[in-house]
């Protein structure tokens, strides 16, 4: 086809093209940190046993589901809703177990984590340079995630948010 | 009529016959009445005479030891995608379609001035608009915008980052309201796996914007979640498609639009490098701050973490094997002080190198200096299990944990999110694992 083959083409695209978006966009999320959030109410499972797998099922059976399940030298360990602890308690009996309550989830999201590279370990260091204990941590394309005790967690969002959300 | 934002990668544009059909799909898109704006990355992939690993080889070649200047890799690696812009709209013209080729900033792409990974700030498509009213497709070069405040004459030309092409597509499809953005690969879509590991892996029809970021965020290349993202503020319809077959293709949806449970799909990342340091021989007053610190340092050498594991006793992470020397260049005989109580040093194995070793015999004056040791685990991958809302199901660690077992398949850690559930698994066991959880979850007849 020659150029002037494209001729209607041409005239057809000239009247009908849709208006664009003439004003600039804001296109993307500011990079780093953009906000905090925490969820209260759950309790930290650690089981000292070399059957992890009797474990799961009898967790699995209760209708128990976990979170930030993590393997460790003795064993496992993992989070469940508080509202949970009384039954995981009862079903691990014959286990060797310790329940911490009074654990929160401090969630803070960034767009594109993988992308910015370093930005979990800065997380990471500014929660533990608060000096609590970090019980479990876990990340997602717009998050991380840690648990933490609930008394700790209200110095380290507004730490997070101090330290890293841009304002 | 409305526009069709048509990206195509890198093996879509790779050779003669793949840009003559990729055009194809460009002049069947504009017979069915729309109206196709044309964005492609570099031709060809690792290796090719004109991809970008290749052009950012010929200054790494002058002296590796060298860092280039972000600046001018950034104009080095641009020049890909201008080149394959170029060959691509002529293509156009030789098949009877005029077409121009545009660079990032003729496309009206600004960004900021964070050279090799800028952010898209505002996209004003006059110069797309321009061309369409002269009668030509517009072939923009992806993966390049330009930050207008550099300070020099005209606007510095600056890249995106990964996923850099996808980006400028999704940006585009936002900015001129488009019927649809396509992004054109070389398989039928998203995959319930790795195609080259689950041979005959189905592709799913429909994905949430979510999924699919989860998805890249645990290593698989589809749609980068930069682009996803876009398309789900700005309400743009976002398809994964095949240069080489008509299959239908994948739609990447809202949330809203695909509700109810289920499991997504097997990923798997790159190569990855264990490292552990067990602070048993470190002071239990001082575990925190160490901890603290060991942290502190891999973000400030930006490194990437995967599979991070605190407790009391230890404290571990994963890390891709491109940045693992980094790692050990950091953690190799790096001294940790604890005020005037204690001297801690980090060394890779179980007995100091000889620089670590040169560390002990400067510090020993100052006091005691406690080595600890870095553990390292060479040869992993992280192989996971992504879901739609179904992580939070009763019985789903049990049953990737299990079926592991069954396989002797070794787990080394765990992680989970509200999505995905990852295991650490030696990269000898990479697809078996693969297959094992494909199969477990019946993913075979995935839609």
């Amino acid at each position: 086809m020659s150029s002037t083959s494209a001729e209607p083409f041409r005239r057809e695209l000239a009247t009908t093209v849709e208006p664009v978006v003439g004003k600039e966009t804001e296109f993307e999320k500011p990079r780093g940190i953009n906000r905090v959030e925490i969820r209260r109410g759950f309790v930290t499972v650690h089981v000292s046993t070399r059957s992890r797998i009797e474990v799961l099922r009898a967790m699995s059976q209760a209708g128990v589901s976990l979170d930030f399940l993590k393997l460790t030298q003795s064993g496992m360990s993992f989070v469940v809703p508080e509202s949970l602890g009384t039954k995981v308690a009862t079903e691990l009996e014959g286990f060797q177990f310790e329940l911490k309550e009074g654990r929160c989830i401090v969630l803070a999201f960034a767009a594109n984590m993988r992308d910015e590279e370093g930005l979990i370990a800065r997380v990471v260091s500014e929660v533990i340079g608060t000096g609590c204990e970090v019980d479990h941590l876990g990340d997602m394309h717009d998050r991380v995630l840690l648990v933490i005790k609930s008394d700790e967690v209200d110095g380290v969002a507004a730490r997070l948010t101090d330290r890293l959300v841009e304002a | 009529m409305k526009a069709v934002v048509m990206k195509f990668g890198g093996t879509s544009v790779q050779t003669r016959e793949a840009r003559h059909t990729a055009a194809l799909k460009v002049i069947s898109c504009r017979e069915q009445g729309f109206w196709p704006v044309v964005v492609v990355s570099a031709i060809g992939r690792k290796g090719e005479p004109y991809a970008t690993d290749t052009l950012i080889s010929l200054l790494r070649d002058i002296d590796a030891t060298v860092s280039p200047d972000p600046r001018e890799l950034d104009l080095l690696m641009a020049c890909g995608e201008i080149l394959s812009s170029v060959v691509f709209a002529h293509t156009l013209k030789t098949l009877g379609h005029n077409a121009i080729s545009l660079r990032g900033g003729q496309a009206g792409i600004r960004t900021d001035g964070v050279y090799g990974n800028a952010r898209i700030l505002a996209i004003n498509p006059l110069g797309i608009r321009e061309a369409v009213n002269r009668g030509l497709i517009p072939v923009v070069c992806g993966f390049q915008g330009v930050w207008v405040q550099g300070g020099l004459p005209g606007a510095e030309l600056t890249t995106l980052g990964r996923g850099g092409s996808d980006t400028t597509a999704s940006g585009l499809g936002a900015a001129l309201n488009a019927e649809r953005v396509e992004i054109f690969t070389d398989v039928d879509g998203v995959k319930t796996a790795d195609p080259r590991i689950v041979a005959g892996a189905p592709t799913l029809r429909k994905v949430t914007y979510d999924e699919v970021a989860e998805v890249a965020h645990l290593g698989a290349k589809v749609v980068h979640p930069r682009a996803a993202e876009i398309a789900m503020r700005f309400n743009c319809p976002l398809w994964v498609k095949n240069t080489f077959s008509d299959d239908e293709g994948t739609e990447i949806v809202p949330k809203d639009d695909f509700p109810g449970r289920r499991v997504t799909g097997v990923t798997h990342s790159g190569k990855l490098v264990f490292v552990q340091f067990p602070l048993d021989v470190v002071l239990q007053n001082h575990r925190v701050g160490f901890a603290a610190k060991v942290y502190e340092i891999l973000a400030r050498h930006a490194i990437n973490l995967y599979m991070i594991n605190l407790s009391p006793d230890s404290i571990g992470f994963a890390v891709e094997r491109d940045q693992y020397s980094t790692v050990v260049d950091i953690f190799d005989g790096l001294v940790v002080p604890m005020g005037l109580e204690a001297i801690y040093m980090t060394q890779v194995g179980a007995e100091p190198s000889e620089g670590a070793g040169s560390q002990i015999d400067l510090l020993e004056p100052l006091g005691t200096v406690t080595s600890v040791p870095m553990k390292v685990t060479e040869g992993c991958t992280m192989v996971s299990v992504v879901g739609h809302d179904y992580m939070q199901q009763p019985g789903v660690f049990l049953d990737v944990m299990e079926r592991f077992e069954q396989a002797q398949v070794p787990v080394l850690q765990t992680s989970d999110s509200d999505y995905s559930l990852s295991c650490l698994v030696p990269e000898s066991e990479l697809v078996k694992a693969v297959k094992i959880l494909h199969e477990g979850f019946g993913l075979a007849q995935a839609v």
